[in-house]
């Protein structure tokens, strides 16, 4: 089932958690739903559900338009952030308690409902816990009940909020594969929240970026982390750097020092010029447009950063292989390999693309 | 006991803590423990044991007696039973509905903890009266509430309210509501989400807040004599018993009966806290 | 008895709410309607209508007789030994209750449990049933009784008496606000100040009463509540002698039946109007500085 989100918007009191999001949700696809905490991706997933009704737009299920389906006949199987497990019930009720809730005629035989419980148990690889209470559960096994319970009336549409904020580093990564196997063997269209942008780059097919209830991009992870659509998008996944700039005749300019750009930026005033530390071309610094002190040095993972001033109060972090030796104090000359210039008129040019698509218009 | 607890010759208890002020502080506690309630109590057991049991039995299996614990246990159940039912209602109202006044409403019904029980007792049996604002109202259908055991039960309702609702109120405000909206997504309807996943959580509260309003109910006196009307076999509460045979001068006979309706409390509670027991294991694995 | 014949048990905040939750799964605005008015029309009855009454019967025949009350020479004396009394009981529980929670809170012990279920157990005795533990203790039957009476010290039906039952119906108020409370701030503070040398009296005058001046203060409006409004224990031990060993709830029985009504609510009025008092400063306590108190009492 694909789900289509127009103009859809929400206040809560005063706080407006959502204006005009529009999102198309394909069959089958897993989407992450991404952003800081304050950028409405959680409101967005309670409406999808039925969890909260929107102040405005609406949701189409397929061709239906879903917006003023009551969330218990609207079919969705939703995942909470702290599981939400029934505490006084086993695991087993838990799982059936879906089951167990239609009405009269179209409740399945009670052998039935074991007959379930323990398929969806064996599916989660609880076998053998059905009897357990959800306290006598580790986080990650409460984690693949909620799951269970949540497919357990078989819906057309899996929403997961969090799924892993609760859950420590080392689960965290082996329920995130297991998350995608269970997405490709049910086949449904999953759509998670997360603020992690590892989790969602990692997991999912597409990503929606969302900042104070707008969405900033929606793409898959090399759109979003090769061809940021916003300076915000930037600043939030991976590292870069974001300079103030004047443009003017094909030329950036920081303070004293300027980069050239190509003779095809026709753009006069301010920018942003992004540059992610790994794309700075380094040279002898007599040559260079832009030069920088290395005022510092680390070692970070496979990778060795070094900080650069190149104006006072102004310094970034470029990236070096890990045997390069560079003396702090030492100067050197920049160029970036790939940048992308945001201009204050909001264009954005990027000599990686030759033409900005539509879809990258913020 | 309060003169060695905090002296260093004491091995046994060697590092109760580095602040200053042990000795001085359970010393104090336990002697004033001691005297103001151990004291008084262990005399109670000691006049009990010299009667014996024949002296006890022959006592209290008089009719009087037995009826008067009869109505005192019986309508204390009872009003409990009502302030479970009622306490309940409540607390849900001031934990999950917003109205204008919700401060207010939430701290008057502390007021049966704060109202001398002797000014509620005049105030209800003037309210139940036959010529009373409801028990006038109550007449007309033929009902007579004060000076019955339905006006002691009436008082009892008004003294253990607080206890239902204070013990529920912050377990329901505890409760995720997300386990409310994992039932809606579930498809169970609201009445089904309230009956198999709301109320079972409250159920341990629930009977903890009945047997506090049952405990409190079985020796209440202030609040009751006004409007029990007191007549012997019909509206005499135990307590009220007690008194009477002071005001006789049959010390015997009170420890009797004070005995009698501390054994049978007991027992009850007794019994309570075993449901309770057994309502957590089916209800309360939190 | 784990719990039964206790004050409700300590709660924990409760967590923060998202500002529409349950908005779509919640009950429908007419069962919402019912819930509301059957709770309220419910309280209203059981609560409000008393409250009502007492005012209303005090001066149903008019300001006056309401006034003429108080210059009933019983009625001042009455008011004048309630005052007394609670001046003496009510202090000596703030005492007992900063000792006990005192050792209780800050330090090690075995058989603390035993202890807590001690100080709790007035609240399960029956008031009638505590007057009557004095009576045996102190009155003609007794030994100990004769034996003071003979030096000139009288208990029963006397103000000792009415002191006495008085503390043990209300001695667990105060200590059940502080022990929970000063078992939560621990003992980081007083350590850190002992280590800077301070003396215990300064620890405790400078460190611990700061922290817990709010939960003290609401405890004692509760002892105070009990201490002022005790009916059942005192008037077994009291003999409700008119002018000298008869409280004001005492004297309300006195009044009432005499049939002297209006004299009754009168002095009713006070004593409602004082709890009143101590509801609202209570709700303000619990509004102002539920951080201060016991986590029990944040509602």
């Amino acid at each position: 089932m694909d789900i289509r989100v127009r103009q859809l918007a929400k206040e809560f009191n005063t706080f407006r958690a959502l204006h005009g999001v529009d999102v198309d949700i394909r069959s089958g696809e897993l989407l992450a739903l991404l952003g800081p905490s304050g950028s409405g991706k959680t409101t967005l997933l309670r409406v999808i559900a039925g969890l909260e009704e929107p102040t405005g737009g609406q949701v189409f299920f397929d061709d239906i338009d879903a917006t003023s389906i009551p969330v218990r006949e609207r079919g969705v199987g939703f995942v909470f952030q702290n599981y939400a497990l029934f505490k006084h019930m086993t695991v087993a009720r838990n799982i059936g308690f879906g089951l167990e809730a239609r009405p009269k005629g179209e409740r399945p035989s009670r052998a039935a409902i074991a007959a379930r419980v323990a398929e969806l148990l064996d599916f989660v690889q609880l076998s053998g816990l059905g009897g357990r209470y959800p306290a006598q559960l580790s986080g990650g096994q409460r984690q693949r009940v909620a799951l269970a319970r949540a497919l357990a009336v078989e819906p057309k549409v899996l929403l997961l909020d969090e799924p892993f904020g609760a859950l420590d580093a080392k689960v965290r990564k082996e329920l995130r594969k297991w998350l995608r196997l269970i997405h490709d063997k049910t086949g449904l269209t999953t759509v998670f929240v997360t603020h992690d942008q590892d989790e969602a780059l990692e997991l999912a097919d597409r990503i929606v970026v969302l900042n104070k209830g707008l969405v900033e991009q929606i793409g898959s992870a090399d759109d979003i982390y090769d061809r940021p659509a916003s300076p915000f998008v930037y600043d939030f996944i991976g590292d870069a750097v974001g300079l103030e700039v004047e443009v003017a005749d094909g030329r950036a300019t920081i303070g004293t020092q300027s980069i050239p750009l190509g003779l095809h930026v026709h753009d006069r005033g301010k920018g942003r010029l992004y540059v992610r530390p790994h794309h700075w071309q380094l040279s002898e610094a007599d040559a260079a447009h832009l030069v920088g002190t290395v005022i510092s040095q680390r070692r970070s993972g496979a990778e060795r950063r070094a900080e650069v001033e190149i104006a006072a109060h102004m310094s970034f972090e470029i990236s070096l292989e890990p045997g390069q030796e560079i003396a702090t104090g030492c100067r050197l000359g920049l160029a970036p390999k790939r940048w992308r210039l945001f201009t204050a008129s909001g264009r954005v040019i990027d000599p990686g693309v030759s033409r900005v698509p539509e879809d990258y218009a913020i | 006991m309060s003169a060695t607890a905090g002296s260093p010759s004491l091995h046994r208890w060697p590092n109760p803590g580095i602040l200053p002020g042990f000795g001085l502080s359970l010393g104090f506690t336990l002697l004033y423990l001691a005297l103001i309630v151990l004291l008084p109590l262990a005399a109670l057991a000691v006049k009990a044991s010299g009667l014996g049991f024949h002296g006890f039995w022959a006592i209290a299996a008089d009719p009087r007696v037995v009826a008067s614990l009869k109505l005192s246990f019986g309508i204390s159940l009872l009003a409990a039973a009502i302030n479970a039912v009622f306490g309940l209602l409540v607390a849900w109202v001031l934990v999950r509905y917003d109205f204008p006044g919700k401060r207010i409403v939430d701290a008057i019904v502390d007021l049966p903890f704060a109202l001398p029980t002797a000014v509620a007792g005049i105030a209800l049996a003037t309210l139940y009266a036959p010529k009373g604002w409801i028990g006038r109202i109550a007449e007309v259908f033929g009902l007579k509430i004060a000076y019955t055991p339905v006006g002691i039960a009436i008082a009892l309702v008004f003294i253990g309210l607080p206890f239902v609702v204070r013990t529920v109120q912050p377990v329901l405000a505890d409760l995720d509501q997300e386990i409310e909206e994992a039932a809606a997504t579930l498809g169970a309807s609201r009445f089904l989400t309230i009956r198999r996943v709301i109320l079972p959580p409250l159920i341990p509260a629930v009977i903890t807040g009945f047997a506090l309003a049952f405990a409190r109910g079985v020796g209440e006196y202030g609040s009751v004599i006004f409007i029990a009307g007191n007549m012997p076999f019909v509206s005499e509460i135990t307590p009220l018993l007690v008194v009477i045979k002071l005001e006789g001068f049959d010390l015997a006979g009170a420890t009797c009966i004070a005995l009698a309706m501390l054994g049978i409390s007991f027992v009850m509670l007794l019994a309570i806290n075993m449901a309770q027991a057994l309502s957590r294991r089916r209800f309360g694995h939190v | 008895m784990s719990s039964a014949g206790l004050l409700p048990e300590p709660r924990r905040q409760p967590p923060p709410r998202s500002p529409a939750a349950s908005s779509v799964v919640g009950e429908s605005p007419f069962a919402r309607a019912v819930i509301m008015t059957v709770a309220l029309a419910f309280l209203a009855l059981f609560l409000v209508l008393p409250l009502v009454v007492i005012f209303a019967e005090a001066f149903s025949k008019g300001a006056e007789a309401f006034l003429a009350t108080f210059s009933d020479s019983d009625a001042v004396a009455a008011i004048a030994t309630t005052f007394l009394v609670t001046a003496i009981a009510v202090p000596a529980n703030i005492v007992f209750g900063i000792a006990a929670a005192w050792a209780v809170a800050k330090f090690q012990f075995p058989l603390k449990s035993v202890l807590l279920t001690l100080i709790d157990l007035p609240f399960s005795v029956s008031p009638v049933v505590a007057g009557l533990t004095f009576i045996i203790l102190f009155g003609a039957q007794s030994t100990l009784g004769p034996m003071l009476e003979a030096h000139g010290i009288t208990i029963i039906f006397a103000l000792p008496g009415l002191v006495i039952v008085t503390i043990f119906v209300s001695v667990p108020f105060v200590a059940r606000e502080l022990i929970p409370l000063m078992q939560q701030q621990g003992t980081a503070e007083e350590e850190a100040a002992l280590i800077l040398g301070a003396s215990g009296f300064t620890i405790f005058r400078r460190v611990t009463l700061p922290n817990i001046k709010w939960g003290l203060f609401y405890g004692v409006l509760l002892c105070n509540a009990r201490a002022m409004g005790e009916f059942g224990a005192v008037s077994v031990v009291s003999g409700k002698i008119r002018g000298e060993t008869a409280t004001m709830p005492l004297q309300i029985d006195i009044y009432y039946n005499e049939y002297a009504s209006v004299a009754a609510f009168s002095i009713a009025v006070l004593l409602a109007l004082s709890a009143l008092l101590t509801l609202a400063l209570k709700a303000a306590l619990e509004w102002r500085f539920a951080d201060e108190l016991a986590a029990g009492r944040r509602h």
